[in-house]
């Protein structure tokens, strides 16, 4: 097991080189000038010289790599064109928000989305399996936008359920459902779908038909034999499609407001502000290749089956 | 406990092989077939017909008739002034924005999975088939690729290069690959131990001519329903950034910028973000009816398909 864990982390290390490569390229192998972007396209050509020098672009491309890899090491992303604030300052003060929101998403969608599925899984074939399937299907089809816009006038404005938008800390929680639901319900969707058809493809199983000529109950057949390797790929999915609830929040929290990453993206976008667009980048591939690896150490522990050799 | 039919003991008769005419009977006798087929042929007719079907044209404001005496957006109505869907917050007409942008988003969206399909089918035909150190690097590269954040590095590439149409599709298609070439990689390794691959081996036929005639025509049709399937899921990626204001640019309507747009007429002309919120997941759920319907008659069991945004 620790083999296991020591050998993924290595991977890990080049994972995270590999992203922060990518990256340095796009930044430096586009036909953009850097200085220009820095600078403003008014900038006179002195300044344009000043900023090249500071930013080290005068360096051949490798000694340029190893200053950012120094950088970055420090934890220094640069300043942000529109606050002028150092990028590592406002992602520390945006992740917690993001954190927040994205642990009420995920709450939501798995205890909308995993009673479902084991529901609909029961009665595969049937009229009522039929109509779930269809109704998820609709939720898959629906951009995170489309449902944040529609939960917003229905629930915030037609029925004053819940505020507009903004942010509110945890015991009042009135303002992180319907930016948390937003995502959660596409969430869902995918999550009975998933599972539904992971526990119809289990029920073939040798070892479920065992359980079964035991004499066992079907509940604990059901939950104990099926439900619970059924989990596995609602695991591996959960570790893959990470990415797309930070695209999700980031969608959801520039609708309703809510201070976190996406919104700091979202204000970064028409601006340009390219320090806080590859601060947030690079934020994210970090926040899922650690995420990776969390749900792969879940899965050895899960699944025992998976060699740690 | 009530049904459990579904996950009951099963008394298994052999599963009968099917031929490819059964097949195609099965899938047209899926419920969802038929409607995802109209829906799907619908949306393609109004992108194709756009400039019959659109009653004005699109970048044009109506100052004058187009507004309300307030200034504000016309409702929809089939009397008057020839606007049925009413018009937007400058006076345009909304029926022919709508129709205009089935046209962009099914632009963007096929060929954004074409350009996808092309490399990962590369990919994966190499990485299968010549094993070894090459297909070690180049599925190690593909992991880093899925680990990106893609909605969040499509919105830093795009800003960097400027938002056109060209560069929507293209940086979609160079970021959407990876899944495509796993899967190539995983239908290459299924076919090439198959007793004609070795027979072409040993016939001294070269590895290029290997893989392009004797393994790509028994991998092709999986790929290409799985590249369609992707389509539904760029059309989200496509609206969702025109949402976030990085998409398409004006005056070029897009469903996504329409809803963005109308979000700060919610409350007074709730339309403006219903029909483009209709459209956009008329189309989705169409493609995904689809998609459904052919991975329910390749795999009867599940219940998969579908892409979140």
């Amino acid at each position: 097991m620790a083999n296991y864990i020591i050998r993924r982390l290595g991977w890990v290390v080049v994972t995270l080189f590999g992203i922060v490569l990518i990256n340095f390229f796009v930044m430096h192998l586009l036909p953009i000038d850097y200085a220009k972007v820095i600078a403003g396209t008014h900038a006179s050509a002195v300044t344009l010289k000043e900023i090249a020098q500071n930013y080290g672009l005068d360096h051949p491309i490798w000694y340029q790599f190893i200053l950012y890899i120094r950088q970055l090491g420090s934890l220094d992303l640069g300043y942000s064109y529109q606050l002028h604030l150092p990028v590592t300052a406002m992602l520390g003060a945006a992740i917690p928000k993001t954190f927040y929101l994205a642990l009420a998403a995920v709450i939501l969608e798995l205890i909308i989305g995993i009673p479902l599925g084991i529901w609909t899984a029961r009665r595969a074939g049937t009229f009522l399996d039929s109509l779930v399937i269809a109704i998820s299907l609709v939720g898959v089809s629906l951009p995170t936008f489309a449902v944040g816009s529609l939960l917003l006038y229905v629930f915030a404005f037609r029925l004053p359920w819940f505020p507009l938008g903004g942010f509110a800390p945890f015991p009042h929680i009135g303002y992180v459902v319907l930016p948390a639901l937003s995502y959660a319900i596409t969430g869902a969707a995918y999550y009975t779908r998933l599972l539904r058809s992971a526990m119809l493809d289990i029920g073939d199983a040798d070892y479920v038909r065992t359980a079964w000529a035991k004499g066992l109950s079907s509940n604990r057949v059901v939950l104990r034999h099926i439900f619970r390797n059924a989990l596995i790929p609602v695991v591996t999915f959960f570790g893959l499609d990470f990415g797309g609830l930070l695209g999700g929040l980031l969608v959801t929290e520039s609708i309703f407001d809510w201070p976190g990453i996406g919104a700091m993206t979202y204000r970064a976008i028409p601006v340009v502000d390219v320090p806080t667009l590859l601060g947030v980048v690079l934020f994210a591939s970090f926040a899922i290749v650690m995420m990776n690896l969390l749900v792969d150490v879940f899965y050895a522990v899960l699944d025992p089956r998976i060699s740690y050799a | 406990m009530s049904s459990t039919a579904a996950l009951a003991p099963k008394t298994g008769a052999a599963t009968e092989i099917p031929s490819r005419r059964s097949y195609w009977r099965k899938l047209a006798s899926h419920p969802f077939f038929w409607p995802g087929v109209a829906l799907v042929v619908l949306v393609i007719g109004v992108a194709i017909f756009a400039p019959e079907i659109a009653t004005r044209p699109y970048w044009q404001i109506y100052p004058n008739i187009g507004l309300s005496a307030t200034g504000g957006p016309l409702p929809p109505s089939w009397s008057g002034k020839g606007f049925v869907l009413g018009t937007d917050w400058l006076g345009r007409d909304v029926f022919s924005r709508l129709v205009w942008s089935a046209r962009i988003s099914l632009q963007v969206g096929i060929f954004a999975s074409v350009i996808s399909g092309v490399v990962g089918l590369v990919i994966g035909l190499v990485s299968g088939y010549f094993g070894g150190w090459v297909d070690m690097v180049l599925m190690r590269f593909t992991d880093i690729m899925m680990g990106f954040p893609a909605l969040f590095f499509l919105i830093l590439l795009i800003s960097l290069i400027g938002p056109s149409v060209e560069v929507i599709y293209l940086t979609m298609g160079l970021l959407g690959w990876p899944s495509i070439a796993r899967f190539a990689r995983g239908q290459v390794l299924s076919v090439r131990k198959e007793t004609y691959v070795d027979a072409a081996q040993a016939g001294g036929v070269s590895r290029w001519r290997i893989i392009l005639r004797h393994i790509m025509p028994n991998i092709i049709t999986p790929v290409v329903v799985l590249v369609s399937m992707s389509i539904s899921g760029n059309i989200i990626y496509e609206s969702t950034l025109s949402f976030l204001g990085i998409g398409v640019p004006d005056p070029i309507p897009s469903w996504g910028k329409m809803v963005s747009g109308g979000l700060s007429y919610l409350y007074v002309a709730p339309t403006l973000v219903i029909f483009p919120i209709l459209a956009i997941s008329l189309t989705t759920i169409g493609f995904n009816l689809l998609a459904e319907a052919f991975n329910a008659t390749a795999n009867p069991r599940s219940a998969r398909g579908g892409h979140r945004g």
